[in-house]
């Protein structure tokens, strides 16, 4: 199989997580790596093959990728400045979910928070059906919170800050 | 320049701007050409990328967002005239 050809929905993303309460993440070579590597945490749904992850449950999947970092170099008596990109680090998530108290994702998530030294992978897939394209990430969680607002559902909201360098991009 | 594009994530071209972005350290000239039919106009520049990024947000097509900082100096206009 080869990457989606086409023009995404926006929901066709899903969020994946490692299972076990203290998991080894993916080294960052093999973030990139889809078969045997990200495909154990993405499930047959995604066109993974899931022996090692678990879908979380969330409303949306935030925008995913690196945040922009640059620096800008003056010198006096230069016609104009020059600014160019720097080391960045993927950018943070921050995710909304239906708060299921019995949920094993969210629960692992909860968990993951009040520890706060917890590396995971986590993988998020689009998936047009057939093909899958994976953006993979260690990360520690973060900001664990409920929103029980009376007039809707109660929600978790959490934020998972990825570890800088460590994500890569890979495909069916 | 900030840029957003529908993200095909087979587009060899959306694939070469996040390679670019991974990386952080390749230039690449850029042109944008605005034309009339007939005519054409070219602004060329060198610049590097950063910030890629998706934006799935549900309710509309998947976005593909990043953006071209210019090296200092490096652009120039030129026609077809």
């Amino acid at each position: 199989m080869t990457a989606p050809n086409k023009v995404l929905a926006g929901f066709q993303a899903s969020l994946w997580m490692q299972t076990t309460a203290t998991p080894t993440p993916l080294t960052t070579a093999n973030l990139a790596v889809w078969s045997g590597q990200v495909a154990t945490i993405v499930g047959t749904a995604a066109n993974g093959t899931g022996a090692s992850g678990m879908l979380v449950p969330v409303e949306a999947i935030p925008a995913f990728g690196q945040d922009d970092a640059s620096a800008n170099f003056m010198v006096a008596g230069s016609r104009q400045s020059d600014i160019i990109p720097t080391q960045s680090k993927p950018t943070s998530l921050t995710i909304t979910a239906a708060w299921n108290p019995s949920d094993t994702a969210l629960l692992q998530i909860r968990a993951d928070a009040y520890s706060g030294v917890t590396d995971r992978t986590y993988v998020v897939a689009a998936a047009d059906g057939s093909n899958t394209i994976a953006y993979a990430f260690n990360g520690r969680v973060g900001q664990f919170h409920i929103d029980s607002a009376p007039g809707a559902e109660a929600k978790c909201v959490f934020t998972i800050h990825p570890r800088g360098n460590q994500y890569g991009w890979s495909n069916t | 320049m900030t840029i957003t594009a529908a993200w095909n994530p087979s587009d060899s071209n959306l694939l070469q701007v996040r390679a670019d972005a991974y990386s952080g350290v390749i230039d690449r000239t850029y042109v944008i050409s605005a034309t009339d039919g007939t005519n054409i106009v070219y602004y060329a520049f060198n610049g590097r990328v950063g910030q890629f990024h998706i934006d799935s947000a549900p309710g509309a097509e998947a976005k593909c967002v990043f953006t071209i900082h210019p090296r200092g100096n490096q652009y120039g206009w030129s026609n077809n005239a």
